[in-house]
């Protein structure tokens, strides 16, 4: 009696031993795992799918551009400006920076990978819009388009500045990062033909007009003036004459301004200007060359780290209105100058022109005129190009050579050519630097001033980390 | 032994093995039953070989009780009888000399037709004969099973010195149906003829009574849980007894934790559980770091080194575990300055009250952990808060109140010794402070105010003046207590004050507390409602410490005359001394709210089987606010800055839903307990913080719309799982056992394809000292088990949303044109799998002489692979990482032994002592093709993580007076090529040694820490700058070529300082940084319940504390102390408070 009561109590226990495991198998209902996006993104579904949304992700590839540590017009001017003779480097507490003027710099510098990274992941954004354009099925065609020339624009501009720094460079142009991450370094001159292309469409794409109201984003002026330079460092005089024309010719929307005006925000002279992060008057040139708040154990001064040579004042003819207007001398830095162009820092009116509102100025007519006036004498039209010169020395009250040196020689012309540049373009977005290693003149320039300049250091290391994480990847010599 | 207590009721002991007897419908098995009912066991003793022991007895006509009680004495030995046995009235008359017991017992009972039987702990004694008992043998009953009439069964229980005892949960075993007992020690229970009632009680020793025909059972119960196997262990989903548990649980109970001055209730764990390492915060209401048994992820924060692509995320966190419900141990989110200024993050736990913790479980192997599933990785740590007791209304009034200092102070140089020194830097550097180039008004204000401008003749002791402040701490609990034999209740609330020791700064809590627990009139229905309320209120300006210590002896007065920051003006108005402390004027601020709240419905369905249904949900808010107003610049710097203020929200919430069934059978000495269950949870946490800039004034500085700017950045997450879990327990005679769990779980964290993980368990114990050989071989051993667990469990601590292809908007205010921008958050990868951790461990628990010394040993090795790491790319493909599971493999092995003597155990004084020591082994076992990977310079295959790559130094040149490095590949240049993997910081062993004594009333309790470990010197400020130095340094400081020493010359150039960083935090410099503490030490003494009568309470206690009274250690020559995670070091607080009930 007790026995089969039992068993059956037991065949009951048996039976509930059965059921948990089948409980337990029992697949957890997947439903109750959906979770929703965070609010403040976007599924790349969404992103492509409204040409209001499309549109903030072609902002998203500019916004970096504008962010304090990016490939903006301050990062990329100091470090060219230290390599070649426009800058030296003042403060103290950074060796790695000055190792940029005395061409000591690590392959493992941080601000070697800093700028780097940065390019690559405004490359990528520019990639992944491209991409993602041609997979839309939603948005309007004139969105398409336009968004796809500003993609293309933004990622030849970028790989201008790579390959001018560092030469053969990965060139990525899709998302898949499988693939790219076993790249190996592309030859620059695969990437000058792709940025040629990149430009070409984006003058196709693009409107004529600027998409937005200011000079901020990519038109076919934009794309034409980058191009016009590209095919200058190329030596392709007749395309970069033909596109610096395009620009040039249409005088309703661009002029050159008045000398202290070429900063302000939508002057005519400017082609392409990058507005202020978190909306401030004052540039990150401003900010960094004229003077940043110098904060150290005990001390907190307005004061510039990034100073012109001793030397540079003297490059100005006598007369120049640019050395008055762009150069400022402070007692803090004695026989040193600081830029000037950007004169906006902050708010109080103890500092010159400290409430003016500025915009960092990328592209700007007065380049046009000097790649023309390059290409027109390296084509031997000398008296266009001299004409093309003398608009920028009419500006800065500077004789004409068409008055002075009518008959000047092709070199000449050149080399007058070159110092109206760099007195012009003096510590803007590199130009200086560039212009040396272009045409040649690097070494022997450079050279006399600082005897530890050697070939290699022309161009900037692949960051070492790079190097460690793509073994296809090659160092540059000397690093 | 027996004893009868003077209102005739009879003392029993805990451990009554369940005597399995079976009932039969006839006289004699109700008879065989009252016997039964009322055997009870004695106490734990030699089991084994009981019978075979000798003794020498003589009486003459004396009671069977008095014999029985004379033969425990020498055999030691237990009876356990019913009172009619001895009750017979006949007395006996017995010689015997040095004769087997057996042989006594014969002469003695068989003639009384008495039948004995030696069980595991006694001898049991029978009125029946002997072919009953082997029935009994085999065929085994349920006493739950019987239809039985219920009575009203009352009693009171009092403590040895014949004091009621409250609380003690009285439950009628196999059944839910439980009660506990009021503040006089009553309690009122409904049973049958053949139920057992459990009393168990903190503290006590469990015991079992059968209530046979009896409805008043009075009892008095000893103290001291020395009977560790009994003591009940929280699993998690189901408990354990200490016996029976096949894991590695170590229990922290409210008594070891009472009254220690801390805000978050983990940092009274320090030192209590092996393998359980705590690095302190800076401060309260800051998360402390946790890890148990090490490091599993390669996702780590705390290892000094920064990983790449690593997200923040620390994939070592434990699972934290409030009453059955999870709270996120991820530390909450602050503003970037104010974490600098705090110090850390903000603690998820700190409004968890520690006087409302009953207990604290700390879960490590496999066995216990695996039933967590996809979160066990790393350890849990189960908090059981307090529950409410019935009978009379009881108010307990718990308060303390103390003071801290900064226990330490290091010999720095005076005046005339600081300006020596930075006179002696200039003439190193070869600088005349007469050349015009310095002799200049520019050069004084900036290079050298200390020797131009300030008073040369003025001297602070900044450490006194900055650091000699006081904090105080003041902790007051209120908690009421009662309700009747249906229901009862705690309700509680809590005052916690920590101040720091700069002016009115510091940590304000605020709680309240409830608990509620129903059982239905006929014991089925069970409901519990805690609720938990915090309010934080946290205050910083950030740590002085370092300032205190750099800060130039001449420096200037901090405040000026009229209460004002000092900035020394010049006489034009140039500042000449940037205060540190001006940053104190604007403090930080962080207030936090915090519920938790938890219900837990159960229904009996049928004898043994039992639903349940878990709920809980959690809701924490809080806000912290960083300013920084104008008064925080120097005037003169005004101009150039305005005011800016962060605001960080938080909020998180968590609802989590857990059906569950148990089912508890025994057949024979088989015995089942099974749990199954299922578990959603939801997890919602947002961050948003809120930065304004560009305000015009201080006064607006308090709400985001006074900013001229604002920008706006977030962080939101929703995370869910679900799953479903099992445990079947399994043992035999309860000696062999084993210990199934296993759970399949998902995770929102994982793309589709991969949600689903399965983790499990096996753990198996025996207990070897209930063999009867071991009984037979090894007497003094009275309790042995071996133990043995493997499983696996996963990890899932990568952060969300990382399958999703998601673009994240830039905010209006910093975006391109200031418009909306969008762009790509991550590169996606929708792959990825759970992280998983294999855990293998072996254990012998052993005890001795009546459990007086006890000593577990446990190996470990846990193995966690597939590890999930931001898996580096090259930066040109857009992204430096992306998420990916890689085939590393971390091993963490070690030896935790415990110790624990009760080397006194008398009536009036009693004494025990525990100890534990882990000896923990981190190591990378497996890395494929690190050399290639971009962690190659930061772990090496067979060396802990914790491996530091680092120059190696060759002393001060004794001609340069500069620190050297080896040139490792002989290039010339000290850089990175030159580095090599030195040492780790790995603590190779560390411990804690407990004490406790108590002589009557007073009670002495201490606590001292052990840790072996390795650190950095603690950077000296480059001699020579405006920064004091350690006196050490000074008097051993090169001086001139030839001069031999560790310390390098004083300097004031930038190039030298970067060797000398180079020395202290790239370098093998090293020392020794080994400590023992006396953490915890307290006194307390409990009033003579006469003399608390008189003042109208039950119980007055007032006691003394002392925390982090003294540290040993070499490294106290170069930092205050050796334990900061930051320099804040530890305060010595001295506490005093009382206790009383009411």
């Amino acid at each position: 009696m007790i026995i089969t009561s039992y068993s059956s109590r037991l065949r009951g226990s048996i039976k509930l031993l059965i059921l948990i495991p089948l409980f337990a198998l029992t697949t957890s209902c997947e439903k109750l795992l959906e979770v929703d996006t965070p609010p403040a993104s976007l599924l790349k579904s969404q992103v492509f799918a409204d040409d209001a949304t499309a549109q903030a992700a072609v902002r998203g590839i500019y916004s970096y551009l504008m962010s304090s540590y990016s490939v903006n017009g301050f990062h990329t001017a100091w470090r060219a400006g230290l390599s070649a003779d426009e800058l030296t480097y003042f403060g103290t507490s950074n060796p790695d920076i000055k190792a940029f003027e005395d061409y000591n710099i690590l392959a493992d510098d941080s601000n070697i990978s800093q700028y780097w990274n940065y390019a690559y992941t405004t490359i990528y954004r520019a990639n992944n819009v491209i991409e993602n354009l041609e997979a839309s099925s939603e948005l309007s065609e004139a969105a398409k388009a336009q968004f796809a020339g500003e993609a293309k624009f933004l990622r030849a501009f970028l790989y201008f500045y790579l390959v001018n720094f560092h030469g053969d460079v990965p060139m990525v142009t899709s998302t898949d990062y499988l693939t790219n991450s076993k790249m190996a370094r592309t030859p620059s001159e695969t990437i000058y033909q792709q940025m040629i292309t990149d430009l070409n469409d984006a003058i196709e794409l693009l409107p004529a007009a600027y998409p937005t109201s200011g000079r901020y984003r990519a038109n076919k002026a934009v794309a034409s003036a980058l191009l016009a330079r590209v095919y200058l460092y190329q030596g392709k005089w007749a395309e970069a004459e033909t596109t610096a024309t395009a620009v040039l010719g249409n005088t309703t929307d661009y002029a050159l301004v008045a000398l202290s005006g070429i900063t302000l925000p939508g002057n005519k002279e400017a082609i392409w200007q990058i507005p202020n992060f978190n909306n401030n008057i004052y540039t990150n040139e401003g900010y960094c060359f004229y003077g940043a708040l110098y904060n150290s154990a005990n001390q907190i001064e307005l004061r510039s780290d990034f100073v012109g040579t001793t030397t540079l004042p003297g490059v100005f003819e006598n007369g120049d209105a640019r050395k008055a207007a762009w150069v400022h001398y402070d007692r803090y830095y004695k026989s040193h100058w600081v830029q000037f162009k950007y004169r906006s820092y902050t708010t109080t009116t103890s500092i010159p022109d400290g409430n003016r509102k500025e915009n960092s100025t990328v592209l700007r007519l007065a380049e046009q005129y000097l790649i023309r006036a390059e290409a027109r004498a390296q084509q031997n039209k000398l008296s266009l190009a001299i004409a093309d010169v003398d608009v920028i020395r009419a500006r800065a009250g500077l004789p004409l050579i068409a008055n002075t040196n009518p008959g000047i020689s092709k070199t000449a012309l050149l080399d007058a050519i070159m110092q109206e540049r760099r007195v012009e373009l003096f510590n803007e977005w590199g130009h200086r630097w560039f212009d040396l290693k272009r045409t040649g003149k690097a070494m022997s320039v450079l050279g006399a001033m600082k005897p530890g300049l050697t070939a290699n250091d022309l161009l900037y290391p692949i960051p070492a980390s790079e190097l460690n994480r793509d073994p296809f990847l090659e160092q540059n010599p000397g690093y | 032994m027996q004893k009868i207590s003077e209102n005739g009721v009879r003392r029993y002991c805990k451990r009554s093995y369940l005597i399995t007897t079976i009932m039969r419908v006839s006289l004699i098995q109700i008879a065989i039953t009252l016997i039964f009912c009322s055997v009870v066991s004695a106490h734990d003793s030699y089991g084994q070989g009981m019978l075979n022991r000798e003794v020498t007895i003589k009486c003459n006509d004396i009671s069977l009780k008095e014999v029985l009680s004379r033969i425990e004495q020498q055999a030691a030995v237990k009876f356990a009888y019913s009172g009619s046995i001895v009750n017979m009235g006949d007395k006996i008359t017995i010689d015997a000399k040095k004769k087997e017991l057996e042989k006594v017992l014969d002469e003695i009972l068989k003639p009384r037709n008495i039948c004995y039987a030696e069980d595991e702990d006694y001898i049991i004694l029978t009125q029946f004969k002997k072919r009953e008992k082997d029935r009994l043998d085999n065929i085994s009953f349920n006493i739950g099973d019987q239809d039985q009439i219920e009575r009203k069964i009352t009693g009171t229980i009092k403590d040895s010195k014949g004091l009621p005892v409250p609380g003690v949960n009285i439950l009628v075993k196999g059944t839910k149906k439980g009660t506990s007992t009021d503040s006089d020690g009553k309690y009122t229970i409904n049973g049958g003829d053949n139920s057992i009632l459990v009393f168990t009680c903190i503290g006590y020793n469990k015991q079992e009574i059968a209530v046979g025909k009896r409805s008043v059972i009075d009892l008095v119960i000893e103290e001291n849980a020395a009977e560790l196997q009994a003591v009940t262990i929280n699993a998690g989903y189901y408990t354990v007894t200490d016996k029976t548990k096949t894991g590695n649980i170590a229990k922290v109970t409210a008594k070891e934790m009472a009254n220690i001055p801390v805000a978050s209730p983990l940092m009274a764990l320090q030192g209590r559980v092996a393998g359980l390492e705590i690095s302190p915060a800076s401060g309260p209401g800051i998360a402390p770091t946790i890890r148990i048994r090490g490091h599993n992820s390669l996702r780590t924060t705390d290892l000094g080194k920064s990983i790449p692509g690593s997200t923040g995320i620390d994939g070592n966190l434990p699972l934290y575990i409030v009453d059955g419900i999870p709270i996120n141990s991820e530390p909450l989110n602050l503003p970037d300055y104010a974490m600098m200024y705090f110090g850390g993050r903000l603690d998820p736990l700190s409004t968890i009250n520690l006087e409302n913790i009953q207990s604290v479980e700390v879960l490590k192997d496999a066995d216990a952990t695996a039933i967590y599933g996809s979160r066990g990785a790393n350890g849990v740590i189960l908090i059981t808060t307090k529950k409410g007791a019935s009978g009379k209304t009881d108010l307990d009034v718990n308060f303390y109140q103390g003071a801290g200092k900064v226990p330490y102070r290091l010999k720095l140089l005076n005046t005339q010794q600081y300006l020596a020194m930075r006179r002696e830097a200039y003439k190193n550097d070869g600088i005349d402070l007469n050349s015009p180039d310095w002799n200049n008004e520019t050069s004084k204000i900036y290079d050298y105010p200390d020797l131009a401008l300030w008073d040369t003749t003025r001297f602070t002791d900044w450490q006194k003046e900055l650091l000699g402040g006081m904090a105080d701490i003041t902790d007051l609990q209120l908690n009421v207590t009662g309700g009747n034999a249906t229901t009862t209740f705690r309700l509680g609330g809590s005052y916690h004050r920590e101040s720091q020791i700069y002016k009115d700064l510091g940590y304000n809590r605020l709680g309240a507390n409830l608990n509620l627990n129903h059982t239905s009139a006929n014991n089925k229905f069970n409901a519990v409602v805690a609720l938990n309320y915090g309010l934080e209120n946290n205050k910083t300006g950030g740590d002085a410490t370092s300032t205190a210590l750099y800060l130039p002896p001449n420096a200037p007065a901090i405040y000026m005359d009229n209460g004002e920051i000092n900035w020394e003006l010049t006489d034009n108005g140039q500042y000449t001394f940037y205060n540190p402390m001006a940053r104190f004027e604007s403090p930080i601020v962080s207030n936090n709210r915090n519920l938790t709240a938890n219900v837990n419905l159960s229904y009996l369905l049928f004898q043994g089987l039992r639903i349940k249904m878990n709920m809980g949900y959690t809701d924490m808010n809080g806000t912290t606010i960083y300013k920084e107003p104008y008064s925080t610049y120097p005037p003169t710097t005004r101009q150039y800055v305005t005011p800016s203020a962060e605001f960080g929200n938080n909020h998180r919430q968590s609802l989590l839903i857990e059906p569950q069934i148990s089912y508890v059978k025994t057949f024979g000495q088989h015995s089942l307990d099974v749990v199954a269950g299922f578990s959603y949870q939801g997890n919602l946490s947002e961050y948003q913080l809120l930065r304004g800039t560009k305000y015009t004034s201080d006064a607006l500085l308090n709400s985001i719309e006074g900013a001229g700017a604002i920008a706006v950045s977030s962080n939101y997450s929703n995370y869910k799982y679900n799953s479903v879990f099992a445990r079947i327990g399994y043992n035999y005679k309860e000696r062999y056992l084993l210990n199934l769990t296993g759970r399949r779980e998902g995770s929102s964290r994982f793309g589709p394809e991969n949600r689903f993980g399965n983790f499990g368990a096996v753990g198996a114990a025996w207990i070897f000292s209930s063999e009867p050989w071991i009984k037979k071989t090894l007497p003094i051993l009275n309790f042995g088990k071996f133990r043995a667990s493997y499983g696996i469990t996963g990890n899932d601590m990568i952060g969300d949303y990382k399958y999703y292809d998601l673009y994240k908007m830039g905010t209006s205010a910093v975006s391109y044109e200031s418009s909306l921008s969008l762009y790509p958050s991550i590169l996606f990868n929708p792959d990825f799998q759970w992280e998983q951790t294999n855990k293998l461990e072996v254990a012998l628990e052993s005890r001795f002489l009546h459990d007086r010394l006890g000593m577990e040993v446990s190996w470990y090795r846990n193995r966690s692979s597939n590890q999930l790491v931001d898996y580096t790319l090259p930066a040109f493909t857009g992204f430096s990482s992306v998420l990916k599971n890689f085939e590393a493999t971390i091993e963490n092995s070690g030896w935790e032994v415990l110790f624990r003597g009760d080397l006194i155990r008398s009536e009036n004084l009693q004494w025990n002592l525990s100890a534990n020591i882990t000896f923990p082994r981190n190591k990378l076992v497996a890395f494929p093709d690190i050399e290639n990977s971009p962690y190659s310079t930061l772990y090496k295959v067979g060396e802990p993580l914790s491996i530091q790559r680092t120059y190696t130094w060759t002393g001060v040149d004794s001609q340069t007076g500069l620190h050297t490095f080896l040139d490792v590949d002989n290039n010339g240049v000290i850089n990175d090529s030159d580095k090599s993997f030195s040492y780790n910081l790995d603590s190779k062993y560390y411990a804690g040694l407990s004490s406790n004594l108590i002589y009557k009333g007073f009670e002495l309790s201490l606590l001292f820490r052990f840790k072996e470990q390795k650190a950095r010197l603690k950077p000296l400020p480059n001699a020579g700058n405006q920064n004091n130095i350690a006196l050490w340094a000074w008097n051993e400081r090169w001086q001139k070529p030839g001069d031999i020493t560790d310390v390098m010359r004083f300097t004031q150039y930038y190039e030298s300082t970067t060797i000398l960083y180079n020395y202290y935090s790239e370098s093998d410099a090293i020392t020794d940084a080994s400590f023992i503490r006396l953490q915890t030490l307290s006194l307390s003494y409990t009033l003579p319940q006469l003399i608390a009568q008189k003042a109208g309470a039950k119980m007055v206690k007032i006691f003394l504390q002392g925390q982090n009274l003294f540290t040993i250690s070499k490294y106290n020559r170069y930092a205050l102390d050796v334990e900061s995670v930051s320099s804040f070091p530890q305060l010595r607080m001295i506490t005093a408070g009382l206790q009383f009930k009411f």
